[in-house]
């Protein structure tokens, strides 16, 4: 049994111009001590798909549809529809969450040490001083420097990557099963990046968790990442292992992203390679594929009337496309630029 | 892992965002001052039967000590000894006279706000000059009323009663406020609307005349109920402004973190977003007691007031109405009024300037 299974999941927001599914019917299950990345361009549902997995998505947005199975010491329990007094022990408790912004994702009026601490006390009944004990080894479990003294520092005083490493310390309480990681090296300089990603990889091996990596960042997921899923307009178009996603990807905008990758370039003198438009609007999502506005192998009537569905190509490699595998020579200007 | 390594230089110690302010408050002269006068004032309040008045501070009687002077702060805490053997209120002389062994501390002023000392009630000092006669004189620092109270005496005690007005009020209107603000702007919805509909209604009551309707129809207008007024119509501003910040805070990320290490709603409104809030609504808070102190001395001034004998400032102004020329009756609970209420603002003001985010960012 995988530690957790999405099913189908859909999860959309009733705004005043009407319903808008971010995510819709997304499916996903890692495995135990795994690390699975979800990729995907800015709004393409990829940081609903993981609020939905906590039950913290905010108001007007609801799951809808579809199971998110965690397997919790051999039985399996739904998340969607749990109690919220149960869903806050799995938080923090089974599953720990880092986020995007360490500049704000702590409480600027609580020392480190006090923050860490309180996520040690939300699942354990312990001491205050045991508690504080907890957290200096917390701290020093993600490499702070001189643990001790900042215990006492406030989150303004920290850097960037240090932030990101208490973040990383409050959601490793209570040695979670699954941590989420929802684009946690996106604000940070480049060498913090790499630390950063380093630590999770050895936390990981430590701690044996699983972990859900969400990035937009090819580089972050070819470096980390055991599986992948990669996200279009709501949808997973592709889920493979990482190895078979990049050395064959078969969707068209697996194949985009991959060649928009800077160091994809022979040159450094050449253009960078582009998927030309935008991610369509979770209100206005085009019908047929959803990506064939922009897919430059569209094919006319099939891809912008049929919903592709999610098949599997090969074995583990999964690809929702009507023309996987057997694309034929890319049209000179997609839809999209052509309608310009 | 490359971290920098330890300075060599000790890092500052670290500081929470209250001690930044206070930081920051410290080096304005004016508001340090306005701050340093409330302080005085309140230890004024305090301290006031041991300031001024006709009742022993801590006396020994009949072989017992007491502390008739906490008469002033509730009259049923006068020691029921000194009614049964007939003292009427004057001490000195019957202390001496119903107990050669007896010995009192006094009041460092021997007058009293409610009344008129007379002649040789305290051996040597002559009786309060009364009507217009009562200039300000060594005896009677600031002067007495048409009566022969002592103005001074009354102004020490009044100080009490603006304090208590200001705090008291604006202490139930801040407890108000914020609940409302809190669970309006963190749980949104139905129950924001319903707390926002209430905030209007509640705005659209005059406070002034909501007083006066209340004191016609009440039997015995106490001060107590002028501030329970003050503060149930007083919160408005203060649930706005509340409800506000946790609207912009509810979706902070910070939030979101608590949330999802477990935290419930209760947790989160009261230990992360709440502290974070708080510095905006001080400042209202402040200049609320401001406006409590003068609506309660423009009470007391038309007569609205606690029902005489009372020692409230604008009670002194009502006084003067009647003779214009005793100045005294004017000048000094006039000033008194005007410091308390500048003062008051000066420390709106400071907060508002210490805890603005603006200029916390220009100092990083």
């Amino acid at each position: 049994m995988p530690l957790l299974e999405i099913r189908n999941l859909v999860t959309a927001f009733h705004t005043p111009a009407g319903r808008v599914p971010a995510v819709d019917g997304v499916s996903l299950s890692i495995e135990r001590g795994t690390t699975l990345g979800l990729v995907g361009e800015s709004g393409c549902g990829k940081s609903v798909t993981a609020m939905s997995v906590l039950g913290l998505v905010a108001s007007p947005g609801r799951i809808e549809a579809g199971q998110i199975l965690l397997d919790r010491d051999g039985r399996s329990i739904d998340l969607v529809g749990l109690p919220e007094r149960q869903l806050r022990t799995i938080r923090g408790g089974r599953i720990g969450m880092i986020f995007q912004e360490p500049m704000t994702s702590l409480n600027p009026v609580f020392t480190v040490g006090n923050q860490v601490a309180e996520a040690v006390r939300l699942h354990q009944k312990v001491s205050r001083q045991a508690a504080r004990a907890r957290a200096l080894e917390l701290l020093r479990l993600v490499r702070i420097a001189d643990p001790e003294r900042r215990l006492d520092e406030y989150p303004h005083q920290l850097s960037g990557g240090m932030r990101q490493r208490v973040v990383i310390a409050m959601a490793l309480a209570c040695e979670p099963d699954l941590l989420i990681a929802d684009e946690p090296t996106t604000a940070l300089d480049v060498t913090i990046q790499a630390q950063v990603l380093e630590l999770l990889a050895d936390l990981r091996q430590r701690l044996g968790m699983a972990i859900l990596l969400i990035t937009h960042d090819l580089g972050v997921v070819a470096e980390t990442c055991d599986e992948v899923a990669v996200m279009y307009a709501g949808r997973i178009v592709e889920r493979a292992a990482a190895a078979a996603l990049f050395a064959r990807p078969l969707h068209p905008y697996t194949i985009g992203l991959l060649a928009a990758r800077p160091e994809h370039r022979r040159a450094a003198a050449d253009p960078l390679a582009a998927i030309p438009g935008m991610v369509p609007q979770p209100r206005d999502f085009p019908a047929g594929c959803r990506f064939h506005p922009r897919c430059p192998f569209v094919r006319e009537p099939r891809c912008t009337a049929e919903l592709p569905s999610l098949r599997e190509l090969e074995p583990g490699h999964l690809v929702r496309c009507h023309y996987a595998g057997d694309l034929g020579d890319p049209a000179t200007v997609p839809a999209e630029a052509r309608a310009e | 892992m490359s971290e920098p390594a330890r300075e060599s230089i000790p890092p500052p110690r670290p500081r929470g965002f209250w001690a930044e302010a206070w930081n920051r408050y410290r080096r304005m002269p004016l508001a340090m001052a306005a701050l340093i006068f409330i302080g005085f004032l309140a230890a004024v309040a305090l301290f006031a039967p041991a300031i001024a008045g006709t009742k022993p501070v801590i006396c020994k009687y009949k072989g017992r000590l007491y502390l008739p002077c906490l008469a002033y702060y509730n009259r049923g805490w006068e020691p029921v000894v000194f009614a049964r053997d007939k003292f009427r209120g004057e001490y000195p002389a019957n202390l001496e006279a119903k107990d050669p062994e007896s010995w009192a501390i006094w009041p460092l002023v021997f007058q009293d706000p409610y009344r008129a000392v007379r002649r040789d009630e305290w051996p040597g000092l002559p009786a309060n000059p009364a009507r217009d006669q009562g200039h300000p004189s060594s005896r009677n620092l600031f002067g007495t009323t048409q009566t022969g109270v002592d103005v001074f005496a009354k102004m020490i005690h009044g100080t009490t009663v603006a304090l208590l007005v200001g705090f008291v009020s604006m202490g139930i209107a801040a407890t108000i406020g914020i609940t409302v603000g809190a669970l309006a702007g963190y749980f949104g919805g139905w129950l924001d609307v319903v707390f926002s509909r209430i905030t209007e209604v509640v705005m659209c009551i005059p406070p002034l005349v909501l007083i006066l309707a209340l004191l016609a129809i009440v039997e015995k207008p106490t001060i107590w109920k002028m501030m329970a007024v003050l503060g149930l119509t007083g919160w408005t501003g203060i649930s706005r402004l509340m409800r506000a910040e946790f609207l912009r805070l509810k979706s902070a990320e910070f939030v979101t973190a608590a949330r999802s290490v477990g935290a419930g709603p209760g947790r989160i409104i009261i230990r992360h977003v709440l502290p974070n809030a708080l510095a905006p609504v001080m400042v209202p808070i402040t200049f609320g007691i401001a406006a409590a102190i003068l609506t309660e001395s423009g009470l007391s001034f038309l007569g609205f007031g606690q029902p005489p004998p009372s020692a409230s400032w604008g009670s002194l102004l009502n006084d003067a109405r009647s003779n214009l020329k005793m100045w005294w009756l004017v000048a000094f609970p006039g000033a008194a009024i005007f410091l308390t209420v500048l003062a008051f603002n000066l420390v709106g003001e400071g907060l508002q300037q210490a805890t603005d985010p603006r200029l916390r960012e220009a100092r990083k």
